[in-house]
């Protein structure tokens, strides 16, 4: 029988390989490196085009005061797009990089282009290569991020944990930092022009933060969290402070009737509100009379029209992106939707809905759609929470929603569920903590109803895919108060 | 000792999950999506399972293979389900006793039995529940023999017997007289569809009995004129005297519309003249551009041909720009596809018949498979011409040249075309006629005259059944016209033919 340690002695020793050692993604010349080597291994003519993206992920997560888990992890992804015969293309992916499986998936692609129905792309076709243009750079990678190895999250972590635990209390929460960078080039776009899907190579940095502190009985909860792409901007203590305070504040909580009442909306709860208004802001959708921005049929042109040009929400309201607001970062889309700034409502009307580039050539006679409503800045007002709790005679505090749900697309009538700190507010002072309501009410209602702005913050609002590399969907967004807010029954969770 | 703990603290932060109680962790096992009728309690689940049976079946039937490029199956009207599909409907029937089963599900139980080949199972629970409903409320009963009578006309394959029974009950009196003939239509067309000349004779006799007894007030009321069963019952009337039409057409284009005109007077209460589009000239066909070009040189319909000419002049007909539709589902080739769905159909037709004359009319839009614009005519002429070649269009293509010129005000900013394609315009047939720009084709006879159309107008309808029962024969018949007369060189074609 082999002796375990004996065997063990036997294999060579190496130093331990340490994800965070190397470089963690792929850089321009790597990808650069990659693609030369798959057009010098394309057979057959026509033109070849290869989507790289790596990603870097370190990330740390505990519950109930102790990490579960702490890793690191990182991939790459190599797509390969071969045309050859009458404009079918096939593609295969892989994040194999050695010849040997690089040269196979450029013949499984080709073999793939092969059989495709003939006819279903009939003529070698793709709409016509645009000019390159400079795109803006902002900051979007950060040194702070990319430098937060393991030891100094474990070392963040404990000290968020730290105090809740010094107070008898729970906390739960996760911590992650990611480096990425994609690239997309095309064989018959090498100099000068880019095709609408190119991509220039495009690294950056994200970071995220969120924490939930509870009692030891469940009956009280507290949440804060902040993404961004630079962890410099997350001041994982003061969050740490906040939702311990507020798990503090919520315990006890008494049950009000459901109803309508005068909410004051943190930044966070107007965030997850305004995310279904984000979803919904498709010019085909509503030119094809499905959601809240379709208007009518007009006869004489036989088209259904929009509301665009409309005024939809409160005059204070103003929603848009720019790329170079450095708050935002880049949102890297493709030629296809543009970089340049887009604004979706201005002062309350309906300026912009997104579509397609392929739209934007055949309806509107333009070479860019507009980009859909991922990352933005809404306006904001100067009230502070303070003001606004002061000056409301009755209403309720809403930390953040969860669960929500749109019941009706023309409407946006929604339902979810207030979590994490819910307060009562009378006479202008918070008097006690509320347990948590469903609510059913339509964003563009409480958008028409605003008594109060606050000053647009950044919210918590992180990539919501896993273990790749997409792009960054910050937002920005003010607390609001908003009278007439529709609870329609109390729930159990806090 | 110190440097050792602190060692294993980073271990420990670097290792996996050690917080989680081990036992609590189970593999994942991917769910159990064998169907296992012993499993299921209710009708639905059966009936579920016997749909997933029976999708993955057509599924792997359609997947591989396009079968819009294959001719058109005609057993599949009269095939039953298959084998598996059907024993697992008995299966999971079997622990329906029909003389105990309670019907609240009673729909969904009717559906299974049928599957189940349990027929008779079908006419217990009927009569079990016309007893619960009782003999009084008339129109109660009324509305569950229609939902039987449709269950019967949609299973697979149709009982057609059971179907025309449950309409000869008297309850069917409760309900509105064009809910009848709308079931009258349907019960006709099952018999059609399924190739039984007989019932279609029978029935057909009693939806004209039932069109005869119409008041002029119900003929001329706004439920009938725009009801489909109108448009059906038309359609009914053509096909089911098919041969007698196809004898008139044998003869003259006169004596078919001689009796294409007396069933539409007889069907919509109108003069026989009133009907649109049969029995009109055809218009020459113009063309800025043609494909082959050689296509120009004399007017389209030529006289001395039988013609067939297809409208594809939306700009969403050449522009697709690459069909994303799923292969296995035709019913999205042929909504999304367009003339895409078109250019099969016409593979068909010109192998079949050589002789036949096609003529494919299209124009230009500004823009092709959203090209960047502006284009000129001549360049969107000249992708178009590609188009046709890559689909290999048989016939001739002519492209009127026009541009849109119309953009709705900002912040709308789209383009719309204006609507002056000259061919548009002469292919109107009058205010009853409604153009249909897609897919809208006619059959014109050696002597210029529109004796068919299909797509828009007087809602044919598009169904290849139809096609196939309606348009091969006629064009048969058409040819033969042509032959004959071209052996027989004192009959001239002229205007005075018919």
């Amino acid at each position: 029988m082999t002796d375990t340690r004996e065997w063990r002695d036997a294999v060579p020793r190496r130093a331990p390989v340490r994800l965070v050692d190397s470089a963690r993604f792929l850089s321009k010349a790597e990808c650069e490196a990659i693609a030369r080597r798959v057009f010098a291994l394309a057979r057959g003519g026509g033109q070849s085009q290869v989507a790289i993206s790596s990603w870097w992920q370190g990330e740390l997560r505990w519950a109930r005061n102790r990490v579960n888990l702490a890793s690191d992890r990182r991939d790459i992804r190599v797509r390969i797009e071969r045309t050859v015969i009458d404009g079918h293309s096939g593609a295969v992916t892989t994040n194999q990089t050695d010849d040997a499986s690089l040269e196979a998936a450029v013949r499984a692609a080709e073999r793939n282009a092969a059989v495709r129905p003939a006819g279903l792309r009939p003529v070698p076709f793709e709409p016509p290569p645009v000019p390159r243009m400079l795109r803006p750079t902002t900051a979007i990678w950060s040194e702070a991020t990319y430098a937060l190895d393991t030891e100094s999250r474990s070392d963040i972590v404990r000290a968020i944990i730290g105090p809740a635990e010094e107070r008898k209390m729970l906390s739960a929460g996760y911590l992650e930092v990611r480096g990425a960078s994609r690239v997309t080039v095309n064989s018959d776009h090498s100099t000068g022009y880019d095709a609408p899907w190119d991509l220039p190579y495009t690294q950056w940095t994200q970071a995220q933060l969120s924490l939930t502190v509870r009692d030891q009985h469940g009956t009280s909860s507290g949440w804060a969290g902040l993404s961004s792409y630079d962890w410099s901007a997350i001041n994982a203590k003061e969050l740490a402070v906040r939702a311990l305070e507020k798990a503090l504040a919520s315990r006890d909580p008494v049950a009000l009737e459901p109803g309508r009442y005068t909410v004051i909306l943190e930044a966070q709860a107007v965030a997850d509100l305004i995310e279904i208004v984000a979803g919904s802001m498709s010019r085909l959708d509503a030119e094809s009379g499905r959601g809240p921005w379709a208007l009518q049929y007009d006869e004489a042109y036989h088209r259904m029209r929009t509301k665009l040009g409309r005024k939809v929400v409160d005059e204070r309201i103003t929603i848009g992106h720019d790329p170079v607001d450095p708050a935002l970062g880049l949102v890297f889309g493709n030629l296809a939707t543009g970089a340049q700034p887009v604004t979706w409502i201005e002062h309350g009307v309906l300026t912009n809905l997104s579509y397609p580039r392929d739209y934007a050539l055949s309806q509107l006679h333009t070479d860019t759609g507009v980009r859909a409503m991922a990352a933005y800045r809404m306006s904001g007002g100067d009230t502070t929470i303070e003001e606004m709790i002061r000056t409301t005679k009755r209403g309720l505090l809403v930390t953040r929603f969860s669960n929500i749900r749109t019941l009706e697309s023309g409407s946006l009538l929604a339902t979810g569920l207030t979590r994490d700190g819910l307060w009562l507010i009378e006479n202008g002072n918070i008097s006690k903590a509320v347990k948590n309501f469903r609510f059913t009410e339509s964003p563009l209602f409480a958008l028409n109803s605003l008594e109060q702005l606050g000053p647009a913050e950044r919210v918590f609002r992180p990539t919501v895919v896993n273990d790749s590399a997409q792009p960054l969907t910050p937002a920005i967004v003010p607390p609001l108060k908003v009278r007439d807010f529709s609870f329609t029954s109390t729930i159990d969770a806090i | 000792m110190h440097t050792r703990r602190y060692a294993t603290t980073r271990l420990v932060v670097l290792g996996l999950a050690f917080h989680a109680p081990l036992l609590a962790q189970t593999r994942f096992d991917w769910p159990d999506t064998t169907v296992d009728v012993g499993r299921y309690t209710n009708v639905d689940e059966c009936l579920a399972a016997t749909h997933r049976i029976e999708f993955g079946i057509e599924n792997a039937a359609w997947t591989p293979v396009w079968r819009d490029t294959m001719p058109d199956d005609a057993e599949r009207h009269v095939a039953p389900l298959s084998a598996p599909v059907t024993q697992s409907a008995q299966r999971c029937a079997a622990r329906f006793d029909a003389r105990t089963v309670s019907l609240g599900d009673f729909a969904s139980l009717a559906k299974l039995y049928l599957q189940a080949g349990r027929d008779t199972d079908v006419a217990e629970i009927l009569a079990r529940r016309l007893k619960e409903i009782g003999e009084s409320r008339q129109v109660d009963r009324a509305m569950v023999l229609d939902t039987v009578f449709h269950l019967y006309l949609t299973a697979q394959p149709a009982r057609l017997d059971p179907a025309e029974r449950v309409l000869q009950r008297s309850e069917w009196a409760a309900r509105n007289r064009f809910v009848r003939l709308d079931a009258s239509v349907s019960l006709a067309a099952g018999a059609i569809t399924t190739g039984d000349t007989a019932r279609a004779m029978r029935v057909g006799r009693e939806l004209f009995a039932r069109i005869d007894s119409l008041t002029p007030a119900e003929r001329n009321s706004a439920a009938f004129q725009t009801s489909s069963a109108r448009q059906a019952i038309f359609l009914f009337f053509l096909m089911s005297a098919k041969d007698q039409l196809l004898d008139s057409l044998h003869r003259s284009t006169a004596a078919y519309l001689r009796a294409v005109r007396g069933m539409w007077a007889r069907t919509s209460g109108r003069t026989p003249e009133s009907l649109p589009v049969i029995g009109a000239h055809a218009p020459p066909i113009a063309g800025a551009f043609w494909v082959p070009s050689d296509s120009a040189h004399r007017p389209r319909p030529t006289l001395g041909r039988v013609s067939l000419v297809v409208f594809a002049s939306a700009p969403s007909c050449f522009n697709i720009f690459e069909l994303t539709v799923d292969l296995g589902d035709l019913s999205a080739v042929q909504n999304d596809g367009g003339c895409f769905a078109n250019a099969a159909a016409l593979h068909r037709l010109a192998q079949r018949f050589p002789e036949l004359e096609i003529t494919i009319v299209s124009r230009t839009a500004g823009n092709v498979f959203g090209y960047l614009p502006p284009l000129s005519p001549t360049e969107t002429a000249e992708w178009l011409e590609r188009a046709a070649a890559a689909w290999k269009l048989p016939g001739a293509l002519a492209i009127v040249a026009q541009s849109p010129t119309v953009r709705l005000p900002a912040p709308d900013d789209r383009i719309v075309e204006s609507s002056t394609d000259s061919n548009l315009v002469r292919y109107h047939f009058g205010d009853g006629y409604e153009k249909q720009e897609l897919n809208t084709a006619f059959l014109v006879d050696q002597n210029g005259v529109i004796v068919w159309q299909v797509g828009g107008g007087i809602g044919f309808g598009e169904s290849r059944d139809v096609f196939r029962s309606t348009w091969v024969p006629m064009i048969d018949v058409l040819l033969h016209r042509q032959r004959t007369d071209a052996a027989t060189p004192s009959l001239t074609p002229t205007a005075e033919h018919f």
